[in-house]
């Protein structure tokens, strides 16, 4: 009572709080927690954080379970599928008895089959302007199907028949005018009006086994040879333009959708091979891992990824950059595979095998495929960012990198790997020991054979 | 028909078939005989030329020449026969030149090539074509390739406001009635522009007068001027007055005028009289700050001289160091106490009248001040003889360099002030006196004249001597209390006779500078460092740092050296309970002894603990190599450290660091890249053009816009440098360092 009555005042200090500073408006507000970001007082900022990568990367891959589900009712093995330009739940399939089948992807049910082809039905392709579909068959017959109707029900009949002279192998639709190139024996182009070819290109009399139109630069045209080699095409010119050879043969090829030079063939040799057009001389890339054929390749929408299908029963997913696989993908029922596929949204891959199933995947293995509400998705990408940010370190490493794979493919991966080791140490021998100097050939460079022009 | 068959593929085989069918129908004959020459000059290796009866879609290159040429070489027609029938025409003349000259200039064409070099040339071109083609997209793939964050479906349209007037200023009238409407719209008084209030119509009415207020205000105006200048013409007329007293009334009133007003202000406004005290206490300190008043200036100087004579100039010299004084004094404010007790003037006794002083004494003045003046005049005059005789001395000494700092060696005659300031020198720093002392004996000893070499190497050694013994003396002094020597004093031993001298931590000694920094500083200096000292043992009196280290010690190595091994069971075999003893024999047989400890390597370090056994455990979670994309360690280090979670950084620090490299839309179809992406990245440059070209059109010094673009692309690198550094900031090395353990 003197403090305030007397003349000596003494002054007491308080501390002054602001409620607004930590009291929540209401009671859905998340409690403000006030925090002090001096990096001194957090001296163990990096063992933290690599704690949490650690649990991070261990929770992806308890929650890595990529398979969704498998659609089952063709009758033979499948041949090829085809995304609709439109509709994303809408999945083509080809299979080798010539049955087209229209899939709805959401409900995994068939919506629509018919009897496309006498034989195999080898390719198809989407022309977006006209919403129509082409196939090809071995029975020499291109057909033109509608694809606007809900239930599948211009299936029934083709609109348009072509019937050409010799076998067909492949075919591919321009992005925005109608023409049609198909390959076989020749590298053929089609008018949408036509009986007959606008133009014919052939080089050499080796066959074709795949032919892709560029969905970006529009006029240009690869295909894959059987003697091993890759041919590109300008539609616009009388004549092929280039052709690769390489070791091996070349099963299919894909265009990069964002990179309008870039394409990856899948080859025999166990490898894809990503080329840049304008130089032919060395892949830019070289994708190993698989243990057996690369059967087909297709890009991810956002051209960051592919997906690759061998005959080795397993899928892989690579980045387009990098020459190891991200990931792997097998079940235990699936048999060779035949056919790929990254869905539009970039968010599932199909994949067609011999033992006439399609399966659905998720295109990353861990991904939350429900809603995510905002905090999750924050939690979700400082996981990731955790990760990234200690992945070269060897225990998150090893996590990140872990993955089960088929006895066969772990067997014939040390076999490669001894295999590969053992023609490294012969190469350096045989340097070693001999007096010529012999030239050095990079890696990549030994896969081309020859470049024609 | 012709067209269609252009139009198919044929090959080439087909084709020779074709024709070899074609010419079987017709002329069997003729082919006979054809097949009958070609035999006959299969001898004379001539190329065999096939022949055309209709028209195919390829025309071959080796039939160009028509059938039975080879039979009729002498029938062929030539131009020349064609010629010779028309001359007959003259009024063709001009023809026949024509094809005269062109004959003459005309030469055959180069043969084509063979068809699978010329496809190969046609690839080549198409190819090089392409290529260029293709490597438009090369930008914009590669700004993709490194983008920090993709979103897709590219190319979504831009979300936009649209401003009424965006929309408006796009507006271009077109009909005739728009166009008349436009036109009196524009420039019309009545219409509002943007962001004002009021149409311009609308603010003259308001601010136009009626005539009679027009009439007042006019009046106003004139008389104001007229007061103006009946001012202007006062102030010319009393700026002219010269006399002295005038000007002395005209201040003795104005100062009347002030203190009126000061008073009256008292009165009615306490709050203003304030402000006016306040001016005038800062006038005055003003006053303090200059030397108006000291007897420096001109004129106080010529009285000074004059004074001797003059008893007015005596007079007002006097006052006018009164007056100096008045204003110089230091008013004491009463409510602050805490100050000492100063003399508001100094007074020192001296004889210079203009150090004050002589205030008491005006009585006599006269004496006083002529007996300074004359001094001065002595002081000068003394002054310049010392100066030319050290110039004679420094001309002597100039073959001695090492005695060049010498004091002239006249001191004693340089008059008494001067002895008098190395006096209070010498008392205000007595202690460095000494020192100086000391170290000037290097310079002070050049009277004698040294000549040989052995004279100057004692010297030296003297000197050496002499700091060495200075440095101890002056070691001793800062730090007695951490010198373990220092035990030799016996009277620090008594002070702290239960303090073992081995807890102490050798420190190195603090290094004493024998600068000419003069030791009162120091002495200062060293008074603030016990001070700090003192603070600190005081703060860290509880926690005694070399006990707990040495704990730590021994308990380290205490865990490391391998402990008996104790398998004795109580009461197994006998008695068992408390306070009962293990037998001996129980112990030979159950307790397993240790080995020796093996030697470490800090047993003899003192204060020093070295870790001998790696932790494989660690080992096994440090990255070995350098990451692909990194080139040095420190910069991958500095990734690792900066942090990337809520918990180290801001949520929107954490938003920004952690947003994920590609984005796609659920459920949306993502198209391949179009040419749109280009067209629209072109599109954007241009426009950022035009802005650029706006700017410069707005500004018409070029200069100053580099300077301003100059100014823009530094402040961007700044602006990524803070950011790395406070990345750095936030970095941690203690924490990365515990990791690679």
């Amino acid at each position: 009572m003197d403090i305030f009555s007397g003349e000596s005042k003494m002054k007491v200090k308080v501390l002054v709080r602001n409620p607004d500073d930590y009291l929540r408006e209401t009671k859905r507000d998340i409690h403000k927690l006030p925090r002090n970001y001096n990096p001194a007082l957090h001296p163990l900022e990096a063992p933290r954080e690599y704690t949490r990568a650690m649990n991070a990367v261990k929770l992806e891959r308890v929650f890595a379970m990529p398979f969704i589900g498998s659609l089952d009712g063709h009758q033979d093995g499948l041949t090829c599928l085809g995304k609709h330009p439109d509709h994303l739940s809408w999945l083509y399939s080809g299979a080798c008895d010539g049955e087209l089948k229209l899939w709805d992807v959401a409900k995994r049910k068939i919506v629509y089959t018919v009897q496309a082809h006498d034989g195999f039905l080898r390719a198809m392709a989407f022309s977006q302007e006209t919403s129509s579909l082409y196939t090809v068959g071995d029975d020499k017959l291109i057909k033109q199907w509608k694809t606007q109707e809900l239930d599948g029900s211009d299936l029934k009949a083709p609109v348009n028949t072509i019937v050409t002279r010799s076998m067909l192998t492949g075919v591919s639709h321009h992005r925005s005018k109608p023409y049609l190139a198909t390959c076989g024996e020749a590298c053929n182009l089609w008018e949408q009006t036509r009986a007959q070819p606008i133009k014919t290109f052939q080089w050499g009399v080796d066959s074709l086994q795949c032919i892709k139109f560029n969905q970006v630069e529009e006029n240009v045209i690869t295909a894959c040879g059987s003697d091993r080699s890759i041919i590109l095409y300008d539609m616009r010119e009388s004549a092929p333009l280039r052709k690769v050879v390489l070791q091996m043969r070349s099963n299919s090829l894909c265009w990069n959708p964002m990179e309008a030079f870039i394409f990856t063939v899948a080859n025999e040799d166990y490898n894809l091979y990503t080329f840049d057009m304008r130089n032919f001389a060395s892949p830019i890339n070289v994708h190993k891992d698989h243990v057996s054929a690369v059967i087909d390749v297709d890009y991810s929408p956002t051209g960051k990824e592919f997906v690759s299908a061998s005959y080795d029963k397993t899928i892989r997913l690579y980045n387009s950059r990098q020459a190891h696989s991200r990931d792997i993908y097998h079940t235990n029922r699936m048999q060779r595979l035949t056919c790929a596929a990254w869905s539009l949204d970039d968010r599932f891959i199909y994949s067609g095998s011999d033992e006439m199933n399609i399966r659905i995947w998720k295109a990353r293995a861990a991904e939350k495929l429900g809603v995510v509400k905002p905090r999750e998705k924050t939690a979700l990408r400082v996981n990731a960012k955790l990760v990234e940010k200690f992945a070269h370190h060897p225990a998150i490493k090893r996590i990140n990198r872990h993955r089960h794979v088929p006895r066969h493919v772990y067997n014939s991966r040390n076999e490669l790997r001894s295999s590969r080791i053992a023609a490294r140490r012969k190469e350096f021998n045989v340097r070693t020991h001999t007096k010529r100097q012999l030239p050095i050939i990079p890696e990549k460079a030994k896969v081309i054979v020859s470049e024609q022009q | 028909m012709s067209k269609l068959k252009i139009l198919q593929p044929v090959e080439d085989k087909q084709e020779f078939l074709d024709i070899d069918e074609a010419a079987s129908d017709d002329e069997d004959e003729e082919k006979h005989e054809k097949l009958l020459n070609a035999i006959s000059k299969l001898g004379n290796k001539k190329m065999k030329i096939t022949q055309r009866t209709e028209p195919v879609s390829r025309i071959n290159e080796h039939a160009l020449v028509q059938i039975g040429s080879d039979k009729s070489k002498t029938n062929k027609i030539k131009v020349d026969d064609l010629l010779s029938v028309i001359a007959e025409k003259p009024r063709l003349d001009a023809l026949k030149k024509a094809v005269k000259q062109a004959k003459s200039k005309s030469s055959t064409l180069k043969a084509p090539l063979e068809k699978p070099q010329a496809l190969r040339v046609e690839r080549a071109a198409g190819y090089e074509k392409i290529k260029d083609e293709v490597s438009k997209w090369d930008d914009i793939v590669k700004s993709n390739r490194v983008a920090e964050q993709l979103i897709f479906p590219m190319n979504q349209p831009s979300i936009k406001m649209h401003s009424a007037s965006e929309f408006t200023a796009k507006f271009k009238p077109k009909t005739p009635l728009e166009q008349q409407i436009s036109e009196l719209l524009r420039g019309n008084k009545h219409v509002q522009a943007e962001n004002e209030e009021l149409t311009p119509a609308e603010k003259e009415a308001l601010t136009t007068m009626s005539l009679k207020e027009a009439l007042e205000r006019r009046r106003e105006l004139a008389k104001s001027r007229a007061l103006q200048s009946y001012q202007e013409a006062k102030a010319r007329r009393q700026n002219k007055i010269k006399s002295k007293t005038y000007h002395r009334l005209l201040k003795k009133e104005k100062m009347k005028n002030h203190v009126k007003e000061f008073e009256a202000l008292k009165e009615h406004d306490p709050q203003r009289a304030l402000e006016k005290l306040d001016q005038l206490e800062k006038k005055r300190i003003e006053e303090r700050m200059t030397l108006k008043h000291k007897g420096a200036g001109k004129w106080a100087k010529l009285q000074a001289i004059r004074s001797k004579y003059d008893q007015n100039a005596r007079e007002s010299l006097a006052d006018q160091l009164r007056l100096g004084k008045e204003v110089t004094r230091k008013i004491k404010k009463p409510d602050d106490e805490s100050e000492e007790d100063i003399p508001s003037v100094p007074l020192e006794k001296s004889d210079n009248p203009w150090l004050g002083g002589s205030l008491p004494d005006s009585s006599y003045p006269t004496t006083e001040i002529t007996s300074g003046y004359r001094k001065l005049w002595d002081n000068v005059n003394k002054g310049k003889e010392i100066k030319k005789k050290m110039n004679k001395e420094v001309q002597k000494t100039a073959k001695k360099p090492s005695k060049l700092k010498e004091y002239p060696p006249t001191d004693e005659n340089i008059d008494h002030s001067t002895t008098v300031d190395s006096a209070e020198n010498e008392s205000v720093a007595s202690e460095s006196y000494d020192v100086q002392e000391e170290f000037s004996e290097q310079l002070d000893e050049g009277l004698v004249r040294k000549s040989t070499m052995e004279d100057f190497q004692q010297t030296v050694e003297d000197i050496e001597m002499k700091q060495i013994t200075y440095k101890k003396q002056s070691k001793r002094q800062p730090a007695p209390k951490i010198d373990p020597n220092a035990a030799s004093v016996p009277a620090k031993t008594k002070m702290a006779s239960d303090i073992d001298p081995l807890k102490f931590l050798s420190m190195p000694d603090s290094v004493i500078t024998n600068s000419s920094v003069p030791v009162t500083e120091e002495g200062n200096e060293e008074e603030e460092e016990e001070q700090r000292r003192m603070t600190l043992a005081e703060a860290f009196a509880d926690d005694d740092v070399i006990e707990q280290f040495k704990e730590e010690k021994k308990r380290i190595v205490n865990a490391a050296t391998p402990k008996d091994i104790d398998l004795t069971l109580p009461g197994w075999g006998e008695w068992g309970g408390a306070g009962v003893k293990i037998s001996n024999r129980k112990k030979k047989r159950f307790i397993i002894k240790a080995p020796p400890a093996p030697k470490r390597r800090d047993d003899n370090q003192g204060n020093l603990i070295i870790n001998e056994d790696k932790n494989p455990n660690m080992r096994r979670q440090q990255v070995n190599d350098l990451p692909f994309p990194f080139r040095s360690a420190a910069a991958f280090e500095s990734t690792i450290r900066a942090p990337v979670t809520s918990t180290f950084v801001p949520e929107s620090a954490v938003r920004k660091l952690t947003a994920p490299k590609v984005l796609t839309k659920i459920g949306t179809v993502i198209t391949p890249m179009t040419d749109e992406v280009l067209i629209s990245a072109a599109k954007r440059n241009k426009e950022t053009e035009d802005t650029m070209e706006l700017e410069n059109s707005k500004k018409p010094t070029p200069g100053k816009y580099q300077k301003r673009q100059k100014s823009q692309l530094t402040t961007k690198p700044t602006k990524r440098s803070k950011i790395q550094k406070n990345q750095w900031q936030i970095t941690d090395t203690s924490a990365t360092n515990s990791l690679k353990k």
